[in-house]
């Protein structure tokens, strides 16, 4: 009595393996992705209410005191932040010098664009975002994303007026890194845990030791080098092992951050100028 | 064209799902989020495997592909083995007092969250199980909510 809804079930579960194939292997199914994400965007308007009122009342509803203390704090930080920069500017500027008589060509300087997240992925297994730039303001698929602190991942798809940002703790994301303080190199992949990458292939001989600061490397001309991706959490042996097990808590605050910037390499910017 | 009530409050059922699914769960509370779609289609094959077949199940599948952003036909899949496994048993969960149909549904989403983890790892990326249970309980929990929303409750 079974068999109607058994060959039906089979049937379904097959054109849903082919579809799957022919997504993993083609971009025949790009028009639906389009138009699934067009569809969807009231809905993820709608879902993002909560979060705008929290952050309207936050803004509207806080009393002259606390204004009057955040204006202090923001006041002296800018002083301190000022401060820092006079120093960065005099050492970029001497960091120039030298890379110009080591006939190097490392990318110094890298303009940024402010924007705002409009939708994170829904789902456990992946951690993407949606933000509200997309190929109208210059966005491209593979440009990195930051937020205050950090290295946040890097556009996977690019819309007309947004984009979909894959996370540097996605499962299937690695990013070249380096330690700052003696560079030694080495590859941070995702571990699907917002608070944790994975350094991988690490030598026991290696000098990486805890709280050593890591940056992206450069390496692969995805991600320009410089900016912070995280901090050596845990180094551990297993005995019979070939490598350490090296844990990294990401600097990024990837599950919290709302304003975000795009970084325009000038490795961009010489490419658009070709094109 | 007239859509019949029924019609309509599967509708406004899978409209609500679609916009909790996609409320952002910040610090952990991510691993805590159940499958609102999922949920919703089972509740209604569970009570209503007259009118709510394997086909209705793969469709809204292939609509949570989109909502989730996941390879086009994942969520197709295991709504599909998910809304047949149901379907086959339906003969007894159609007569289950609430607490049978609690364990069905936490066992259903319990198998849809370990598939699309298998899926997900078999496309090269690699996923922790710890998080399955507490996403299972609580789609389970939301079954009341749902069987009362869409006026399948068996219960006076």
């Amino acid at each position: 009595m079974y068999s109607p809804l058994l060959r039906r079930i089979l049937i379904l579960a097959l054109l849903a393996t082919a579809l799957m194939i022919v997504d993993r292997s083609t971009s025949w199914l790009q028009p639906f992705r389009m138009g699934a994400d067009y569809l969807l965007r009231p809905l993820n308007w709608i879902s993002g209410v909560p979060r705008n009122i929290q952050q309207w009342s936050d803004l509207n509803l806080a009393n002259k005191d606390q204004l009057a203390d955040d204006n202090k704090r923001l006041s002296q930080e800018r002083l301190i932040y000022r401060g820092r920069l006079q120093r960065m500017s005099e050492l970029a500027a001497e960091n120039l010098r030298l890379l110009q008589l080591l006939n190097a060509s490392e990318l110094l300087v890298d303009s940024v664009l402010v924007t705002q997240v409009i939708g994170v992925s829904p789902t456990p297994q992946r951690h993407t975002l949606t933000i509200d730039r997309g190929s109208e303001d210059g966005a491209y698929v593979g440009q990195p994303l930051l937020d205050s602190e950090g290295l946040m991942g890097q556009l996977v798809t690019v819309f007309t007026s947004h984009s979909v940002a894959l996370l540097i703790t996605d499962s299937s994301h690695a990013l070249p890194v380096k330690v700052l303080r003696n560079g030694v190199r080495s590859i941070a992949e995702g571990s699907a845990d917002f608070n944790l990458l994975n350094l991988r292939f690490v030598s026991p001989t290696a000098d990486i030791k805890l709280g050593d600061q890591l940056l992206s490397s450069g390496l692969g001309g995805r991600f320009p080098a410089g900016y912070p991706v995280g901090r050596v959490s845990s180094i551990e042996q297993k005995p019979g092992s070939v490598f350490m097990d090296i844990e990294v808590d990401p600097s990024a605050l990837l599950d919290r951050s709302t304003h975000l910037l795009l970084v325009f390499t000038s490795d961009t910017s010489n490419r658009m100028r070709s094109n | 064209m007239d859509l019949s009530p029924r019609s309509m409050v599967v509708f406004y059922a899978l409209f609500i799902a679609t916009i909790l699914q996609l409320v952002p769960a910040y610090d952990g509370w991510i691993d805590w989020k159940p499958n609102f779609i999922l949920t919703v289609v089972m509740v209604l094959i569970v009570n209503k495997p007259q009118h709510f077949g394997v086909t209705f199940a793969a469709l809204v599948g292939l609509f949570a592909d989109g909502v989730f952003g996941t390879t086009v036909g994942q969520f197709m899949l295991i709504f599909t083995l998910c809304g047949g496994i149901v379907l086959l048993l339906s003969r007894w969960t159609h007569y289950f007092a609430f607490f049978y149909r609690f364990l069905v549904i936490f066992c259903i989403s319990l198998f849809a969250a370990f598939a699309q983890t298998v899926l997900v790892n078999l496309q090269g990326s690699l996923i922790a199980l710890d998080y399955l249970p507490g996403m299972a309980l609580m789609s389970a929990l939301l079954l009341p909510l749902a069987e009362k929303f869409m006026g399948v409750s068996r219960e006076s």
